[in-house]
Order: C-alpha cells, then structure tokens, then sequence
C-alpha cells in the first residue's frame, strides 16, 4: 500500500515536471481556436495585455502584407536545442504562407534564457540573420536582462513589424504553366474519352439488334435511344466529376478549363447512334402474310394509309406512325411511336390530343377554408372537355422567407472567420538568429 | 475477332501509359533530389562568402593570428574548388566534397575560438553580426543536409520497390549517396557568446 502510495507520488512529479517540457506535439499551436491568435503562452509568461496587444499588431501585419508571425513563450523545451527545434516547429505549423513562405517563429525558452528568430525562405531577404540578431542584441536582451519579458517582446516586434513594412514583401512568383505539354496529354485523354463513349455505344446497339425479345424496329428504337441516354450523360458527368476532384486535389484552378470540352467528347458517339437509330427504324422488315420484304413509306406518303385522327397526331407531334408496305402483296402494317409531350389519351375518342385548357380558382383558400380551384381538360380533335376539382390548402402563416434567408448565410458563414483555422503552410530552413542572455 | 484486337489494343495502351507515369514520377523524384542538393550547395557557398569578411574583420583585431587565418582562407579555397553536379552525384564525390568542407568548417571552429580571447573583438557589432549570419549559415546547411539526405533516401526506396524497380533498372535510374555525420569535422562550429 505504501509503496502504491509512493509510485503514485512519484508518478505524478514526473507528470508535473514533464508536463511544462514542451515537445513539438505539446506545445499549443495558436490560430487552432482563434484565427486572430499568434501567441502561444501557456506558462503565462507574458502578461494578458501583452499578448491582447501583440495578436493585434500581427493581425494587422497579416492583414496588410500576408506575413505571418508565430510568437511561442515557454518555460522549457527539456534538453532540446532551441534552434532545431525552432525549425522543426516553424515547418511542422507552416507558419506564414504556402508557396511565398513569408512567415517568422519567434521562440522564448526560459529555462536555456534563450530566444531564437525562425524566419521562412521568403523572408530572409528581407530579415538577415544579423538583423535579427540586431533586434535581439539591442530590444530583447536589455529588458530580458532585468526580467522584463513583456518590454522586450513589444519592443521587437515593433522594430519586426517596421522593417517589415518597410520593404515589400516580394511577391509570389507564379509558376507558367507549360500548355504545350498538358494540351497533348488532355487531347489523349479526349480521344480516349470519344473512343471509350463510341465502342460503348457501338457494343450497346450490336446487342439491342441480337435481342430478340424486341421484335419491332419501333422497340430497338426506343431501346437504343434509352441506352444512348443513359451513356452519354454517364459519359459526360463521370469525366466531369473525377476531372474536377483530381484537378482540385493535384493541379491548380486553371486547369478546370481543360474540363470544359469534356461534354463534347459524347458527341460524335451521340450522332452516330441516332444515324444508326434512324437506320434501324427503317429497316425493311419480313412480311407476316407472304414472307416478302416490307418498305417504310416516307411521311408524306404513309398519310394515305393512316386515319383522320392519326394524322392530327402526328400533327401534334404526340404520336409518330410508322407505315410499313410488302413489295408483294400490299400488305400493310403500322407501327406507333409514343412521343414524349403534353398531351394525354382523350376518354372519349382515344386520341393522344388531351390537354390541359385552363386553371381557374372557384374559391380561394383563407387562413380559415381551404379553398377549390377547377381544371379544365379538351381534346383538341373531338372537342371532348372535362373538369376536375382540386382542393386548394388552407394559408398557412410560414416562416418561409426567413429561412430561406438563413441557410445561404449559414453554407458561406463556414468557411470564414468563425472558428479554428491554421498557418498559411509555409517553410523555413534554419534562418534566423538566436541570443541568449 | 476484332474484339480482341481492341482489348489487346486497350491493355497495351493502358500498359504503355502505366509505364510512362512511372517514369515520369521517377524523373521527377530525381529532379527533386537534384534541386535539394543544389540548395545545399547554395548554403555551403553562402557560408563560402561569409568568410572574407569575417577574416578581414578578425585581422583588424588579432593581426598576429596569421596560422590560423591562413588556414581559414586556404581551407575556404579548397572548398569552393570542389563543386558536385547534380547528375554525376557518386558516393565518392560526395565523400570528397564533406571532406572538403569538414576542413572548412574545423579551419573556421579553431578560428572562432581565438576570437574568445579577444574581448575588443567579441564586442565589435560587425563581428558579432558576421557570427550570426555564419551561425544561421551553418543551421541551414543541417537543415538542407537533412532534408537532401530525406529526398536521397526517398528516391532511393522508390527505385528499389516494384514494381517501379523494373522501369528504373530499364531506363537507368541510379542510387543517389547520402550525407554521412563525420566525427568532429562535419561538427558546426560552436558559437559561445
């Protein structure tokens, strides 16, 4: 029991002692809680003013020039040596942004009474490794001397913040962007795409025409047209889809221009099955009575074979009517193709030319009655007219405009200020200076 | 028939571009290596360039001291003699160009030991600024070390792994060498204020 008692105690010593040696992974990473935060001052040595004042000078300094400073105070870092250390931390957080690498780690260990500048590749021009130590030498050291941790953070970061200000940051230099090697590569990839949709749709129409559960060409038809539906738009959005995800994840924005001729590449599949469609659709077919060939008649033609109420159809375009004549014997059949439109079967004549005609409210809905409106369908051939009645909901006092208002609001609120956020992701590699005192 | 000559066709041309994305990512890890080791030639010579002045300000200070200076200047003359191309990077070259520099940076480590003695020196900003430009100089020569040896290290394992192994045995990819610790002469000069 004793000795439990001891390991206990022991235990939780070596928890106290170790819990104020930072590691990489323990010290706190500012801008995690609060995007406006610079300052990691977990052993409270600096003063809340200071660090309210600091995170505001660095704001401002982010805000005008895009540099970002990463300010870190800690009592102990254990046996560490403080400078790789700085360049560790500096590119495990990526202070300042990516690509320009304009950021600066400054980092204060109490116990090594050492404080050392991390500066990233993009702003060692702008401060040297002596200017840093300058800085150091004449604002940090002074008051450090005389424990003056607070006097001495303003003091540099205001000379930082004036030379920084003083020089433009140098711009970040973009990449061209070599067209003459992507073009090739993205017209194979067209190609491969216009193949890929074409023996696609090739293979498709070669089993719809072995099928022998379709026995009109009316039926292939349909089943073609169906089938080249579903393809193309498969073929247009699936290219569309992964090319924008794996642009976004591996190339820059610009390169979603080169999607745009993606829905293109369908086409040359598209009009080589509606060709074959036609084709098929007009494909003589065997005669049921004398076993000889039947020819489709042209449109104008098949008008003498079809009934007044037929051809209003096909007026209407509602209905297409196929005329098939034997070469023989005059044997006559007809094939009908349902069009997709407006129009319903007239219950009186059968026609396909039923449609609406009007909507009229008979009594409008309050927020006490529900209200009834009348519809009024006619068949454009026989003038065969029917009512229906539809029964209105009562009003309701909704909230729909709020709402609405609200959830656009709410999507674009999410990537903004609110919340946690991080470095820019910049790089550093060993710049600075370090003084100790 | 005809369809599997199409499904050949397919296969082979899916093969054909495998093989080529292969390559490329190979070349293009290479190329990663060789910008890395010329970042750390960049640092090495940035340190080169330190050194005059560093003489020039140290002989204001402690003229008598002409062994050592000497052998600063003659260790930085051999130094910047030896430079590596990237492309014909060999582990014997390499070997040569650390010896190089180990002598440089030991010449320079006896160098700033003497300037202990001399308080007026140690107390001349110039000086001081010189040691901390040479002492950043010498942090980022670890760090690009480090990292060329982490690149090195990457495209070393890629070559090896199949599949990619066949495409760098076929195409002549080669093993890059790796910066080793020396005892004591690869050690930065320490900077005690």
């Amino acid at each position: 029991m004793k000795k439990l008692f001891v390991f206990f105690v022991v235990t939780c010593l070596i928890v106290m002692v170790s819990a104020n040696e930072y590691t990489l992974k323990t010290i706190p990473k500012p801008k995690t809680l609060d995007q406006h935060n610079y300052v990691s001052n977990p052993d409270k040595i600096l003063k809340d003013e200071t660090v309210y004042a600091i995170n505001n000078i660095l704001d401002s300094l982010e805000r005008k020039t895009g540099v970002e400073i990463a300010v870190v105070v800690v009592n102990s870092i254990g046996g560490e040596e403080i400078k790789s250390f700085a360049t560790q931390l500096f590119n495990e957080w990526g202070v300042g942004k990516a690509k320009q690498d304009n950021g600066l780690l400054i980092l204060f260990v109490l116990d090594q009474q050492k404080v050392t500048f991390e500066t990233g590749y993009g702003l060692e021009g702008i401060l040297p490794d002596a200017i840093c130590k300058r800085i150091q030498m004449q604002n940090m050291i002074p008051e450090f001397k005389k424990g003056n941790y607070d006097a001495g953070f303003l003091a540099a970061i205001k000379e930082i913040i004036s030379i920084i200000l003083h020089e433009p940051v140098p711009e970040k230099i973009v990449e061209p962007i070599h067209w003459n090697e992507i073009l090739p590569i993205a017209l194979i990839v067209y190609l491969v795409l216009i193949s890929i949709t074409w023996l696609w749709i090739e293979s498709s129409i070669r089993k719809i025409r072995k099928n022998v559960k379709l026995k009109t060409n009316i039926a292939r038809y349909v089943a073609i047209k169906n089938e080249k539906k579903g393809i193309i738009s498969l073929m247009t959005v699936l290219p569309l889809i992964i090319g924008f995800i794996s642009i976004l994840i591996f190339l820059q924005p610009i390169f979603l221009l080169l999607l745009i001729p993606i829905p293109l590449t369908t086409l040359p599949a598209a009009i080589y099955a509606n060709i074959k469609m036609q084709k098929i659709r007009r494909e003589p077919i065997p005669c049921n009575v004398c076993g000889g060939r039947m020819h489709i008649l042209s449109e104008k033609d098949d008008d003498a074979y079809l009934k007044l109420s037929q051809r209003f159809e096909e007026q209407l375009h509602s209905v297409d009517y196929d005329v098939f004549i034997c070469d023989n014997c005059k044997n006559e059949a007809i094939f009908l193709l349902d069009k997709p439109s407006a129009y319903t079967q007239c219950p009186k004549c059968g026609t396909k030319s039923f449609i609406l005609k009007e909507k009229k409210i008979i009594a409008a809905p309050t927020y006490l009655h529900p209200g009834t409106e009348r519809i009024t369908y006619h068949c454009l051939y026989c003038g065969y007219e029917e009512n229906r009645n539809r029964r209105l909901p009562r009003l309701t006092h909704s909230r729909n405009t709020i709402i609405a208002g609200s959830i656009p609001g709410g999507i674009f609120s999410g990537s903004g200020g609110f919340g946690g956020g991080s470095f820019g992701g910049g790089m550093s590699g060993g710049g600075g200076a370090t003084s100790g005192w | 028939m005809k369809k599997n000559v199409v499904i050949i066709l397919i296969i082979v041309a899916a093969l054909v571009l495998w093989g080529v994305s292969m390559y490329n990512s190979l070349v293009s890890s290479e190329e990663a290596v060789s910008s890395q080791w010329s970042n750390v030639e960049n640092q090495y010579q940035r340190r080169a360039d330190l050194i005059p002045n560093l003489v020039a300000t140290v002989k204001g200070y402690a003229a008598h001291e002409r062994g050592t200076l000497e052998e600063v200047v003659q260790a930085r003359a051999k130094a910047t003699q030896i430079t590596v191309d990237a492309n014909s990077l060999t582990p014997e070259k390499l070997q040569q160009f650390q010896q190089a520099q180990g002598e440089l940076s030991a010449a320079l480590g006896r160098l700033l030991m003497i300037a202990e003695n001399y308080p007026d020196l140690k107390a001349n900003q110039n000086f001081i600024e010189l040691q901390a430009q040479l002492e950043g100089t010498e942090n980022r020569i670890a760090v690009e070390r480090n990292r060329f040896n982490e690149m090195a290290r990457n495209y070393n394992a890629s070559i090896r792994r199949f599949p990619k192994s066949i495409i760098a045995a076929l195409f002549g990819f080669e093993k890059k060498p790796y910066f080793e610790a020396e005892a004591g002469t690869e050690k930065a000069p320490k900077v005690e204020f």
